[in-house]
């Protein structure tokens, strides 16, 4: 059961709707918008190809610029 | 008491009067230490001795305490045992895990020893039973568990001969070999190079009392 | 605390996601509970080229544990000693935590300003009074993928110098001539799935046991397995490796140059080639020969393609008639008989024959040459690039082939193959760095141990040394060490420990280890392994890539690395890749390798790995149905070189009568700078010994243990005597490994190098044995 901590960069003005959209998700969760848009979240996902599914889904999202894996956990949870 | 003075040869009244204090005041400050780094009680209370050592009670009386043989090793290898030895206090002990007996082929320990404790009849250092390394915990063994350890093997100073490897396959991983070290009491000598190697905290091979042989029929 | 341990999980992803972008403020709830728990990462393992995969525990900003990675395909959770030990190695008493600078006899502590603004002024002032040839930088197989990528565009996109070389030179250089000149590309055709799935392997000087130990592990699991499987250990001492093979057959040092030889004469006179193989795939060439040692200073010599010569078929058949079994048996001590034998197992075609070598056959002053005639046995009989039959070149360091190989960190190269010399080569590598052409520098730099003489000549004024310990590792060590001591040239040496190498150091900097900085390693099968930084390296220890671009900006090259300080690691890659993509040697986004244990390039367009290159089985830039193609060697076909024998450089006489070798043993990692560290592993081997026959040994006087002298005609050294332990020598032989800091082997060590890879010959030279 994979976790990623991820940074979700997106332009200034859609910051605040991608937000939301990723709060949306399953298996996303926000944990704080930083200034120049910038998007913390943690993702979670049954498993390695669900995830990397999800993050890459992210990208697609209007508005998001890029998505950055900072923290990969692969103990079995 | 009286019979085991008449054995050594030299009583214990004797021995008390004309002892330099030394070796027994060497035993006396090293008891602080050597009690730390006692043999673990696992050993089953079993004490090594230099080599050539003659057997169990007879060596607490052979053995007059002298402190020749310590001084002759030329590792350090051999200590005085302190206070808490009891009646072995100042008699030789080797603690493995501290420094082992490397084997010197030239004996010097043996050819110290004035009273026969160590056996001068000894000759070849090969020949030596100090006691026989065993494994005591073939849970924690790294190579028992699959990994490529196998140090007190590769130590042994009687490689192949005392110490030897038998595959067999990893069944966990299916594509590795378990390669675990087997200890052949005949020809272990009991030095305690593999106790000293193993990489553990706490050494999962060591040198306990001698096993002895039994023999059946079978020859395979 | 009312949290479960994936709310402790997710609370520490959060923490490292705030902290990537540099908001340690925000911290989430819980995070300091996150804490509490070992969180982990995984990563390849930091030690030898098996590359096993390890995962890395940590708590409190430390590395508490490590363990196998049992989703590691290569060692399913199992790891030797040395990796078992990991979490211990970055933490030895005296980490380097602060940068020194020399002043007289004293290192006097200096801050990261000054020291770099020290280097840069040292380093432009040497370019503008001598030009760009008189500064270096010595790297290594240890150096990450990033680390390598950026040294080799700062030396030869920035400076303009090709005097950029890492240590794999001492070590890989004649297994990468020998893929190159036989195939047109660097790096083994199969992979470890080989060893699983053939059922003959010939071991040419390989120790493999003590080498690549749970590569080795994994072999006789196949033996274990299959009944059929034959292990042959051909060597010039017994090894724990030989305990476990079925045949041991010892040669002669060098003679397998010879030996050689010998099994391919006998594969061509009773016709047991493949025929249509040959046909089809082969083209036979003769090279240049009478070639020298490389004992001359300045001593050039080079293969051309003005000096190779196209041979058909008959005349290479011609030419080989001289080798026969009796002379080879004359020359390697192998019996023509066995020799003869050697022809059959390698032509048997009921079975799936694989040959696995390392440094006995690389560390070798004609290694090139041999690396050739034993892709030859291969080529001839059509026994390669099939799953379970393959010749697999073993790799030493952990990324000797990602970092100095594919990037191509060594004098004449250029990354995924390409070299200096190659025009087109130097645009392309231009067109990816954004820089002019004509920046890059088409003379071939010095080689490394012409760059260290170069040093004794005072026409290197400038050179710096990261993750790697020349002054203890060069062959003619004690020449090398007085070079340095002369102190002419400004020597800066990066590294996590002191070592015999910062002890000559004019600026030591302290470097950051292994997941103290986020990187990528590629192992000996083509593996790409990649890893996240998971604690902070010690006092104010930097990584290397940091290191280089600091010094890049004060010598006015830093727009060369518009890398975002976060994303750089990520960055360089991307950039990287962009030179491998069609090339055959295709890497994956830098993404897919965080996800997974490692990937086997070429990566094909579905992102999935490539396990066996140049067949249509499994190589994507082979259509279905072309079969076995060599798509990068000119005409698609493989060379079959004519290799003559010629002798080794110093061979023992009447005052030096035995031969020397020095290589490694299970317990200690190299120049034992951590491994030695270690308690456990110090405890377990605690310094070197001298191997001799116990023949030897008694003839001498020389018990087990008694100290014994050993001297060359360069140096001289005391160690113990280790008769009857882990190896024997054969008789007239010694070995000792190199690991000891305090005893340095390779004082004895010979400086005469290969003439094609100019890799040392640390296997041989003549040496004095007495009691001490």
């Amino acid at each position: 059961m994979p976790v990623s901590g991820i940074v979700v960069t997106c332009s200034s003005a859609s910051v605040d709707t991608v937000a939301l959209e990723l709060a949306k998700q399953d298996g996303i969760e926000v944990h704080g918008v930083l200034p120049e848009g910038r998007i913390v979240a943690v993702v979670e996902a049954d498993t390695v190809d669900a995830e990397v599914e999800l993050v890459s889904g992210l990208e697609e999202i209007e508005g998001v610029v890029s998505v950055q894996l900072a923290y990969h956990n692969f103990e079995e949870l | 008491m009286g019979d085991e003075s008449k054995n050594s040869g030299i009583s214990r009244r004797q021995f008390l009067r004309r002892s330099a204090v030394t070796p027994l005041a060497l035993a006396l400050a090293g008891g602080a230490l050597s009690s730390v780094y006692l043999r673990p009680a696992d050993a089953g209370g079993f004490t090594l001795r230099p080599p050539g050592a003659v057997a169990g009670k007879r060596f607490l009386s052979a053995c007059v305490r002298c402190g020749k043989c310590a001084q002759a090793c030329p590792y350090g290898s051999i200590k005085l045992a302190g206070g808490e030895a009891g009646t072995g206090i100042g008699t030789p002990v080797i603690t493995p895990r501290e420094t082992p007996c490397y084997l010197c082929q030239d004996l010097p320990c043996v050819k110290a020893c004035p009273s026969g404790a160590l056996d001068n009849n000894l000759e070849d250092i090969e020949n030596v039973r100090m006691g026989t390394a065993v494994i005591i915990d073939r849970e924690s063994c790294l190579s028992i568990r699959g990994l490529r350890c196998e140090v007190c093997y590769r130590q042994c100073p009687l490689i192949d001969k005392a110490i030897t490897l038998e595959v067999r396959h990893n069944t966990r991983t299916d594509e590795h070999t378990i390669m675990e070290p087997v200890v052949h009491k005949e020809k272990c000598v009991g030095c305690g190079i593999c106790e000293n190697s193993c990489v553990l905290p706490k050494p999962v091979i060591v040198v306990q009392r001698l096993v002895e042989t039994q023999k059946d029929g079978y020859e395979f | 605390m009312g949290l479960t341990r994936r709310d402790f999980i997710k609370a520490s992803a959060a923490a490292a996601a705030f902290a990537a972008v540099g908001a340690p403020m925000l911290r989430p709830e819980g995070a300091e509970a996150a804490e509490a728990g070992i969180t982990w990462g995984k990563a390849p393992c930091r030690y030898c080229g098996v590359g096993c995969s390890v995962l890395v525990g940590v708590k409190d900003g430390k590395i508490v544990t490590t363990k196998g990675d049992p989703a590691g395909p290569v060692n399913k959770g199992l790891n030797c000693i040395k990796g078992y030990f990991l979490s211990k190695a970055l933490y030895g008493k005296d980490r380097l935590t602060k940068p020194l600078i020399r002043k007289g006899n004293k290192m006097v502590e200096a801050t990261w300003d000054e020291a770099l603004d020290l280097i840069a002024s040292k380093y432009r002032q040497a370019v503008s009074q001598h030009g760009p040839d008189s500064v270096a930088m010595y790297g290594s197989g240890q150096w990450t993928v990033q680390e390598g990528y950026v040294a080799s565009k700062l030396m030869k996109g920035g400076i303009g110098t090709n005097n950029l070389e890492p240590n794999a030179r001492l070590c890989m250089a004649s297994a990468v001539v020998g893929f190159m000149n036989t195939f047109g590309s660097d790096e083994p055709m199969g992979c470890y799935d080989d060893l699983d799935l053939g059922d003959t392997y010939i071991l040419w000087g390989a120790n493999m046991a003590e080498a690549h130990p749970v590569l080795f592990s994994r072999l006789i699991d196949n033996k274990l397995k299959h009944p059929k499987v034959r292990l042959i250990d051909i060597a010039t001492r017994k090894t724990r490796t030989t305990k476990m093979a079925d045949e041991y057959i010892p040669m002669r040092p060098h003679g397998d140059l010879a030996a050689l030889n010998g099994i391919i004469h006998v594969i061509l006179r009773d016709k047991l080639y493949d025929e249509s193989f040959i046909r089809e795939h082969i083209s036979f060439k003769r090279g240049k020969e009478n070639a020298p040692y490389g004992l001359k200073d300045k001593e050039a010599f080079n293969e051309t393609p003005a000096d190779v010569k196209g041979l058909s078929f008959d005349e290479y058949k011609q030419l080989m008639k001289l080798f026969t079994p009796q002379w080879a048996e004359s020359v390697s001590g192998i019996p023509a008989g066995k020799i003869e034998e050697l022809a059959r197992i390698y032509s048997d075609k009921s079975r799936k024959v694989n040959s696995l070598w390392t440094m006995g056959v690389n560390q070798h002053s004609r290694g090139v040459w041999v690396n050739n005639l034993i892709y030859n046995l291969h080529l001839l009989t059509g026994k390669i690039c099939k799953p379970g039959e393959n010749p697999l070149s073993l790799t030493g360091q952990p990324s000797a082939c990602g970092t100095a190989r594919e990037v191509g960190t060594f004098a004449h190269r250029l990354p995924a193959d390409m070299v200096v010399m190659n025009e087109a080569h130097r645009k392309k590598t231009a067109g990816i760095w954004g820089i002019d052409p004509g920046k890059i520098s088409p003379k071939v730099g010095l080689h490394t141990v012409e760059l260290f003489r170069a040093i004794e000549r005072d026409e290197i004024k400038c050179i710096w040394i990261q993750c790697t310990n020349p002054f203890q590792s060069l062959p003619n060590l004690s020449r090398v060490r007085k070079a340095a001591q002369a102190r002419k040239a400004f020597i800066v040496v990066s590294d996590i420990y002191p070592t015999r190498t910062t002890e000559l150091a004019d600026v030591i900097l302290p470097s950051a280890s292994w997941v103290e900085k986020e990187g990528v390693y590629g192992n000996t099968e083509r593996r790409t392994q990649q890893w996240f930084k998971m604690i902070d390296p010690p006092g104010e220890a930097k990584e290397d890539t940091w290191q280089l671009i600091q010094f890049a900006r004060r010598m006015g090259l830093g727009h060369l690395f518009p890398y975002s300080e976060k994303g750089m690691h990520r960055e360089i890659w991307e950039e990287y890749r962009k030179f491998t993509i069609g090339t055959g040697k295709d890497l994956a986004p830098y993404q897919a390798y965080t996800k997974v244990r490692g990937l086997r390039w070429p990566i094909k367009p579905d992102g999935s790995e490539t396990r066996w290159r140049y067949t249509d089985l499994d190589d994507q830039n082979v259509k279905k149905g072309e079969g076995i193609k060599f798509y990068k060697a000119p005409g698609n076909k493989a060379n079959v070189w004519f290799r003559p024998y010629e002798p080794p450089a110093e061979s023992p006489d009447k005052a030096y009568p035995f031969w020397f070798s020095t290589g490694r043993l299970l317990e200690h990692w190299h120049t034992g700078t951590m491994t030695g560290r270690v308690p456990e592993l110090k405890r377990a081997v605690p310094g070197a010994t001298i191997e001799l026959h116990p023949e030897d040994a008694k003839r001498l006087g020389i018990k087990n243990r008694d100290l014994v002298r050993i001297t060359s005609r360069r140096g001289s050294v005391v160690l113990p005597a280790e008769i009857n332990g882990r190896g024997t020598p054969e008789k007239g032989s010694v070995f000792a490994a190199f690991f000891d800091e305090n005893r340095l082997i390779n004082e004895l060590c010979i400086d005469a190098f290969d003439p094609l890879s100019k890799e040392p010959d640390f296997k041989k030279c003549a040496v004095k044995v007495k009691k001490a």
